[in-house]
């Protein structure tokens, strides 16, 4: 089926894209890698008159590290960031762009999209918790900093204003003694997980865990994260009562929304699995073991 | 030192058995063949079709004005154009309609000068519709009061099918153990990558080509003539390679009269073209069935009877699906040696999606209940099941109570094999045992087997297969054929039977079969039947080439026929391969003698079964033939994930022909299987698809792909060609229940229902433990 | 801005221009405009891989990008595999193992393989598998294909 007619727009700024969106208000869509946009047009679940193609907008897809600081372009595809220094050094963010949908996928589709999409269960934003990393954002009105925390308002809708653009995600880079794992289960590649959880701790004298951010993804409306969860587990010997009862605080905390990919109990069940398989991973990597994540397929 | 080339000799050599590659596969690989969903005509039109989108309505009006008038349209047909032009097994479908039964009937068709014409065209026809109470289960279309689907099909009662041998009240009576079990197995579909297609053109004497996928090409014109108010013989059907089929493509489906009926009014060539969510949505399917089963065996292992009284989902409309009872009660009566046997078969009429053949045909859903119940079985004689299935396991010249003759019967040599490979009875013990201690991941071994067809079905009169050989001057032949290339790879198994009786290269064989107006009669690629009965015909055309040739080689040399062989591309001495004469350069010779001689044969094969008959007591197929799985597998206990980690398979083939052939066959079959077993599944909500995409409709991928170990077991079949037996429908069959029987190993949890997804397994083992431990908190 | 559009891009290295409408996806323009019917439709979603082609050296679904995005881009399709000569050996160890059937998935098959194998030298089995998780065969069950590719790997180290 073709998509509904609409004109296309090329644009070769950062300015120009925004200028272009703010004329043509909300008839126009920002199109980025184009992987799940292309999709929706198709099925006809959006029909935007206007498309602003922000692809060769140069500088937008740098991936870079600066002292303990990160920084991600936005436009930076997910095979980009997978096969980038900032994964060699964390690979967490290994596990995530390297699982996402297919290789196909991957080299087309952008953090910067799957952020806007505001969809809960994308990788990345549930990445980005565990992370606890900052977006920047230009608008009409300038430029700002939104922690990711802050992104969604609620399914499919973000805090952007109208014409405003992620540009760069950033966030710092853990101590040598932190550890993360992402791991997530999908019944197959072109699925979006099934439920997925992230989890960033840092392990002092032996096995202490003096941080820890988790966070899970298709587990509600928005990303889930629970304070209580990691307080259950902040400056404490991590043991198997404690992680499984940190794994209960955080999935009492989710909401998932029955669907194809499961119903909400069966839900509950992999992401408890998942959170204690990531602490598990998570707490290796901080010993220094290599060990590789992915995307789990049933 | 000088030789004369033709001093040289030519040792003997054999093609069969070899690995063989495909004569289409370099095309293929390069992008260069034009598949059907490639073809573009001139003046070539676009078909579309609305389809009903609701499962059971009256249409109380359809407008399309609006569609007719948007430029760029050529027509719009709709349930008027089709009347009375009644198609089908049971002649109960149309090819448009006036009354909605199920999600997909097609209700208008558009032709348009572009696919965004027909689109836009579609979009402006308005049906206004009554929606009807919807029938959704077999059951529910039994009772009293159910809506009735067809005016001329009371009851909702479609095909019915009945087998009794020997006294049932008996039998359970003498039987000390009864394993009695309802399977209720699911709606998937083919997921063929090209999707459905067909182009129709009409010429001015009012005859029909049409470019189509089908797979039975000669019945097929029987078949569509009637949905078009035509004569079968002004039908020529064209086969342009096809992207897969695996059983969807034995009968006609309503886009191919559709396709037919807009080139009809429109002039011009018509090409239909399904989207990939048409495809899932108004392609046939597997056909659904509940299945109860019961077995029962003395206490010494032997079995006493076997019965299956079966509930098909016949879906709005018949086509196959509702005949593979025929294929059902030959594994129910005769899958090891049973005394006493009953089936039963009703299908009854639901507004389901409605289904067709499905490589496996019926036995994939009978042998997933066999197999679990000689399992069961096994289990409460406390036997070792490897034991109890060679303890009934059949022997060659045995006969089954619907009268198969097991001329040559490899079971027994299957199930050792199997066995031994996989190390079966230890792992199983092992297994066994650690089922009742901690620990998240558990490991299991299943073992399966069944029966199957495997020298064709005579389930129309005639089971055979034309074939015409020409040998041209340059020694290069000519096979034409009425097998049809699915994919599967007869052309290469043709290829290979003929280089191998001609002694040429096998690149001097050209293979002619996509086109009816020129190819002899064929039944059809089905049944595992193509190799075996094409193939005879293919060697018996080529003997009887070899034959002319060797006799006018023997005229020209007085060397007598039969000390001369064909080998290298030339005539040799059959004992020391001393060239005589260059093969191209006799032809030359034998064309242009004063009487002058061309190698051109024919042959018709029709094996020496006999026909189904309605009492279903025959020998229906020139050779049957076994398979034995091995499936073992972790489960993941907190997930329900089920990873398969080897498959062993056992496979009376008869005889190789096409090593890798025969190996890709048997790897695509287990691939199927697998998907069956474990994650393939169409989400019907009161007849409505609920996921007609491969995001939601898991088939198989790469990461998955288990561990495989082939063994082919060698029964070298009196009837089949160098002995070979048909072989790609087995493994297909046998895998579901292999895996079904590995993870009650695993986790002594039994599955009657397919897939086992891993939703469906985690809430099992959930649930057993709640009733071993009380209710836990927050499930 | 227009609802039509020109554009210019390398396809199997040859220079091409083409005027088409900015909704074409790349997939209907390579098939419908320029003919070249190698590369498959067969979900149209991004969830087969049978419309894989390479654009500026990575693979990906012709079927989720606009045609207009190819404009200034370098396109591979399986036609532009094979040489003058000869089969591409990615496309000649498909045949050879018998990694064929009917064929239609192949042609992203190959180019996904070809990817694969030309980008990591080191392909281990397991990279293999992931690497094809986007591209559904419904003929071969994958085990030839995995033969296929392993064994181009195994003759360039």
């Amino acid at each position: 089926m073709y998509p509904a007619p609409f004109h296309y727009h090329r644009a070769d700024s950062l300015q120009g894209a925004i200028s272009l969106l703010s004329e043509l208000g909300d008839s126009a869509r920002a199109l980025a890698g184009g992987q799940t946009l292309i999709v929706w047009m198709k099925l006809r679940f959006d029909e935007p008159q206007h498309l602003v193609d922000l692809g060769r907008i140069p500088d937008l897809s740098r991936i870079s590290q600066e002292g303990d600081e990160v920084r991600i372009g936005a436009l930076a595809t997910h095979a980009e960031i997978a096969g980038s220094a900032v994964a060699d050094l964390l690979p967490i963010v290994r596990d995530c762009g390297s699982g996402i949908a297919d290789a196909q996928v991957r080299s087309r589709g952008t953090i910067g999209g799957a952020l806007g999409s505001a969809d809960p269960s994308c990788d990345w934003p549930t990445l980005l918790h565990t992370l606890d990393a900052e977006l920047t954002c230009t608008g009409p009105e300038g430029t700002r900093t939104i922690p990711v925390s802050e992104l969604v308002e609620d399914i499919y809708t973000t805090i952007l204003k109208p014409a405003e653009l992620i540009t760069e995600i950033r966030f710092r880079r853990p101590p040598a003694n932190s550890g993360g794992s992402y791991t997530a289960f999908k019944r197959c590649a072109p699925a979006y997980p099934t439920a997925s959880a992230g989890v960033q701790l840092t392990l002092e004298d032996g096995d202490v865990c003096s941080d820890i951010r988790i966070a899970l993804g298709s587990a509600g409306l928005k990303t889930v994260t629970s304070e209580e969860a990691e307080n259950i587990l902040r400056g404490h010997a991590l043991t198997e009562a404690s992680i499984d009862k940190a794994a209960e605080a955080i999935v009492a905390a989710a909401e998932p929304v029955p669907d194809q990919r499961g119903s909400e109990d069966f839900k509950r069940a992999v992401l408890r699995t998942l959170v204690k398989r990531a602490v598990d991973i998570a707490v290796r990597r901080c010993h220094g073991e290599t060990i590789r994540g992915h995307h789990e397929y049933v | 030192m000088n030789r004369k080339s033709s001093d040289t000799p030519i040792e003997k050599t054999t093609l069969i058995g070899k690995r063989v590659r495909k004569p289409d596969a370099p095309d293929k690989a390069t992008g260069k063949t034009r598949y059907i969903n490639d073809m573009v005509l001139p003046q070539m039109l676009i078909g579309k079709i609305l389809h009903a989108g609701r499962p059971h309505a009256e249409i109380v009006s359809i407008d399309v004005s609006a569609a007719e008038k948007l430029p760029g349209v050529h027509c719009v047909l709709t349930g008027k154009d089709a009347e009375g032009l009644r198609f089908g097994f049971v002649r109960d479908n149309v090819a448009l309609k006036n009354r909605v039964r199920c999600e997909h009937d097609e209700i208008a068709a558009v032709a348009a000068e572009t696919e965004e014409i027909a689109d836009r065209a579609m979009a402006l026809i308005t049906v206004e519709y009554r929606d009807l109470p919807g029938v959704f289960t077999p059951e529910d279309g039994r009772e009293k009061d159910a809506p009735q689907i067809h005016d001329d099909f009371p009851d909702n009662k479609s095909l019915h099918f009945e087998f009794r041998h020997g006294d049932l009240a008996a039998a359970e009576a003498a039987s000390e153990i009864i394993v009695d079990n309802v399977f209720r197995v699911h709606h998937v579909t083919h997921c063929c990558m090209g999707t459905s297609c067909a182009i129709a053109d009409f010429d001015s004497n009012g005859k029909l080509t049409i470019w189509s996928q089908t797979q039975y090409p000669y019945n097929y014109k029987m078949d569509l003539a009637p949905a078009l108010g035509m004569h079968p013989g002004d039908i020529r059907v064209m086969q342009p390679p096809v992207g897969g089929a695996f059983g969807s493509k034995l009968d006609v489906y309503p886009y191919e009269p559709i396709a037919a009926l807009l080139a009809k009014k429109t002039g011009r060539p018509v090409k239909v073209m399904f989207s990939r969510e048409e495809e899932f949505r108004s392609s046939p399917t597997r056909q659904p069935a509940v299945i109860h089963m019961r077995t029962g065996c003395t206490r010494n292992g032997t079995l006493t009877f076997r019965s299956a009284d079966v509930l098909l989902d016949n879906g709005a409309y018949t086509s196959w699906g509702p005949t593979i009872p025929v294929v059902m009660m030959r594994t129910t009566t005769g899958h090891y040696r049973v005394p006493v046997v009953h089936f039963n078969a009703q299908a009854i009429y639901t507004n389901n999606p409605y289904a067709g053949s499905f490589r496996g045909y019926g036995n994939v859903q009978t042998t997933y209940a066999t197999a679990q119940q000689m399992d069961m079985l096994a289990e409460q004689l406390d036997m070792d099941p490897i034991d109890f299935h060679l303890k009934n396991a059949q022997q060659s010249g045995e006969t089954t109570p619907q009268q198969a003759f097991l001329r040559e019967c490899a079971l027994d040599e299957c199930l050792r094999t199997a066995a031994q490979a996989s190390d079966y009875s230890a792992k199983h013990r092992r297994y066994t045992l650690a089922r009742e201690q901690q620990g998240r991941y558990k490991k299991g071994i299943g073992l399966a087997s069944s029966i199957h067809n495997a020298g064709g079905a005579k389930i129309h009169k005639s089971d055979g297969c034309g074939t015409i050989l020409k040998v041209d001057d340059y020694a290069r032949v000519t096979v034409i054929t009425g097998a049809s290339e699915i994919g599967q790879g007869i052309d290469a198994v043709i290829n290979l039977i003929v280089a191998e009786e001609l002694g040429i290269p096998l690149e001097h064989v050209t293979i002619v079969n996509d086109d009816s107006d020129i190819a002899p009669w064929d039944v059809g690629v089905h049944a595992s039947r193509t190799t075996f009965i094409a193939g005879n015909g293919a060697r018996r055309a080529a003997v009887k080439a070899r034959q002319q040739i060797l006799n006018a080689a023997a005229r020209m040399t007085e060397i007598a026929a039969q000390d001369l062989d064909l080998r290298g591309g030339f005539v040799v001495r059959e004992d020391c391969g001393t060239k005589v004469i260059k093969l191209e350069k006799l032809l030359r010779r034998m064309h242009f003698q004063p009487e002058p001689e061309l190698v051109m044969v024919t042959d018709y094969y029709e094996p020496n079964s006999e026909p189904e008959g309605a009492d279903h007591r025959s020998d229906h197929s020139a050779a049957y033939s076994h398979a034995v799985h091995v499936a073992e597998i972790t489960v993941d206990t907190h997930t329900g994930e089920i990873r398969v980690d080897r498959i062993t398979s056992a496979q009376d083939v008869g005889r190789v022909i096409n090593r890798m052939g025969l190996e890709g066959q048997i790897e695509g079959g287990i691939a199927i299987g697998l998907g069956y077993a474990l994650s393939e599944e169409m989400q019907l909500e009161k007849g409505m698809l609920k996921n007609p995409c491969f995001r939601d409709y898991k088939v198989l991928t790469a990461p998955e792909m288990p561990e495989l170990d082939l063994h082919f077991i060698e029964s070298n079949c009196a009837e089949g060609p160098y002995g070979a037996k048909g072989a790609s429908e087995l493994p297909t069959i046998v895998i579901a229940p292999a895996i079904a029987n590995a993870v009650y190993n695993a986790t002594g949890i039994r599955f009657f229902n397919p897939p086992l997804t891993p939703e469906k397994v985690a809430r099992a083992i959930w649930d057993r433990q709640q009733t071993e431990t009380g209710p836990s908190a927050d499930r | 801005m227009s609802l039509k559009t020109e554009i210019s891009f390398r396809l199997n290295g040859r220079a091409v221009s083409v005027t088409i409408p900015v909704t074409m996806k790349t997939l209907t323009m390579l098939r419908e405009v320029l003919g070249m019917t190698g590369t498959k439709y067969a979900c149209g979603e991004g969830e087969c891989g049978a419309c894989t082609i390479r654009l500026d050296g990575r693979t990906v679904n012709s079927c989720l990008m606009y045609a207009v995005d190819c404009d200034g881009r370098e396109l591979v399709t399986i036609e532009g595999l094979k040489t003058e000569n000869a089969l591409h050996p990615m496309q000649q160890s498909f045949v050879d193992h018998g990694a064929i059937q009917c064929g239609f998935c192949m042609p992203g098959m190959i180019m996904q393989a070809d990817y694969l194998a030309q980008n990591n030298p080191e392909l281990s089995c397991e990279d293999l598998r992931r690497g094809l998780e986007g591209n559904v065969c419904r003929c071969t069950g994958y085990t030839k294909v995995l033969d296929a590719v392993t064994a181009v790997v195994e003759a360039r180290r």
